[in-house]
């Protein structure tokens, strides 16, 4: 994530004599009845509170969504709004959701996780199975937001790379052959996505940019599977061409004296450190890459 | 002579904790990094096993074999406490433990009729120990820098709280089989 990215929420509305010419052609093609009216003025004052902290122009109808550099989100209540103060080359695209006192219901799960998500889904503990698909659900809109060519792509057609990481990277899977890319735009199967999510007392929100093909030939080191399962072979003599990241750690070790070797293991290897919530979220080897990449990413920063 | 079960029970207990203790340390030796504490850490996995090896011998020596003991004090830890998620962790829980080990042979010291040969070897374990907990509270006082000195005494805090209840536990389970432990016998053995 670049450095600098600003984030304001917001539970009032604007008055509507507030608007600019701009913003009232918007909001007057917007349904008089209903919340709509209210919650796309609660998000456009949040939006003006991180545009006028960002120095940016703060005339919220100067930025067509989906946008390079802005994105908005809103419960019934709240509104949060995403800001990239100054250009930067290696995002082409930013996406916020928030998600507040909601759960998506289970059988929706196989309409916007990929398969891998789904059987990593599965595998996590049922009490913690609505959290964790609210969770993704906030990284896949937020993601959707922050790929441009997003016309005709559906949240199924974004996978992230390790769904138990609050911080990771995530793709673009199954590009639609009807769009084609404007010159000088990434084509949808070369966008890549860096996203963090962050838990809130009672949902999640989640920010994510889109990377550009440029950004990707220099990223931030990452943690690599191929690593993992190379020290996890080592440590409990496992062949490693049995090791995937949706092998079950729980398999793997044969007791909790084990567990703790591996965990603070790797910890010293790669000089970060677990608390007892991540090592209940570890589920398989891949949740382990991904928690040592998310740690290793926050001691960076 | 002949040690009363309950005796042999006992110094059994302590060879189990001992080799659980070894054991874990062993795994502990193997993953900390080059340093200081790697190396105290594995002293640390030397004595314990050692220390297995001091009441398998004090048993022999009074004619009485140990008994084969799957559990060990250490086991309640993590079924009270969760598993250490870390180096800290692991450090902060050892010298919970390492104090109540000190604690429990200084009671044993205490204990009326204390036979020559298991006096010795506590005596002999009690030196180890005490540079045990020495070294570990040095340890956990070079972490606060990376944990955060709040984290690390919140951790202690819990685990101290959780040693607690595990004696408390301990004592209601094997009580009868300890009786230098209760307060009112040990009363009576200190009065002169």
């Amino acid at each position: 994530m670049p450095a600098g990215m600003l984030l304001a929420t917001c539970d009032t509305p604007l008055a509507p004599d507030e608007l600019t010419p701009g913003e009232r052609r918007i909001f007057s093609a917007l349904p008089s009845s209903g919340p709509r009216q209210r919650t796309w003025l609660t998000a456009r004052r949040a939006l003006r509170r991180a545009l006028a902290a960002s120095g940016r122009p703060a005339d919220t109808s100067r930025y067509p969504m989906p946008n390079r550099a802005v994105s908005v989100s809103h419960t019934a209540r709240l509104a949060v709004a995403a800001v990239l103060p100054s250009a930067c080359a290696a995002v082409t695209g930013m996406g916020v959701d928030i998600e507040l006192g909601r759960r998506p219901k289970p059988a929706s799960a196989r309409f916007f996780l990929s398969g891998p998500e789904q059987r990593w889904l599965a595998a996590v503990p049922a009490e913690n199975q609505p959290d964790a698909l609210l969770r993704l659900w906030t990284v896949k809109e937020a993601v959707f937001k922050a790929d441009r060519a997003n016309a005709v792509a559906t949240l199924g057609d974004y996978e992230v790379a390790a769904p138990a990481g609050y911080r990771g990277h995530a793709r673009r899977t199954r590009p639609p052959g009807s769009v084609r890319p404007a010159p000088g735009e990434p084509s949808p199967q070369e966008t890549q996505f860096s996203y963090r999510t962050v838990a809130l007392p009672r949902g999640f929100l989640s920010v994510a940019i889109a990377l550009s093909p440029s950004w990707r030939t220099a990223p931030m080191q990452t943690v690599d599977f191929g690593q993992v399962a190379q020290r996890v072979s080592s440590l409990i003599s496992v062949p490693v061409a049995r090791l995937t990241p949706e092998t079950k750690i729980a398999e793997l070790v044969p007791d909790s004296f084990t567990f703790v070797e591996v965990a603070v293991d790797f910890q010293e290897e790669y000089d970060v450190v677990f608390d007892q919530e991540d090592l209940k979220a570890l589920h398989t080897l891949g949740d382990l890459a991904a928690l040592l990449d998310s740690r290793r990413a926050d001691r960076d920063d | 002579m002949t040690l009363a079960e309950n005796d042999r029970w006992l110094l059994s207990f302590y060879r189990s904790s001992e080799i659980n203790g070894a054991l874990f340390f062993g795994r502990i030796a193997r993953t900390v990094s080059a340093g200081r504490l790697q190396s105290e850490v594995t002293h640390h996995f030397t004595d314990e096993a050692n220390h297995a090896w001091y009441w398998t011998e004090c048993l022999n020596d009074l004619d009485a074999s140990p008994i084969k003991l799957r559990e060990a004090y250490q086991d309640q830890y993590l079924q009270a406490i969760g598993l250490p998620a870390n180096l800290m962790e692991v450090m902060a829980i050892t010298q919970v433990f390492e104090k109540r080990v000190i604690s429990q042979y200084r009671q044993h010291l205490r204990a009326p009729g204390l036979h020559q040969r298991v006096r010795q070897t506590i005596e002999k374990i009690m030196i180890d120990e005490r540079w045990h907990v020495q070294y570990v509270r040095d340890a956990l006082r070079d972490m606060e820098g990376k944990y955060g000195a709040d984290r690390v005494a919140a951790t202690l805090a819990r685990f101290t709280a959780a040693d607690e209840e595990i004696y408390a536990k301990t004592l209601a389970e094997y009580g009868e089989r300890i009786g230098f432990l209760d307060p009112a016998a040990a009363q009576i053995a200190e009065a002169p």
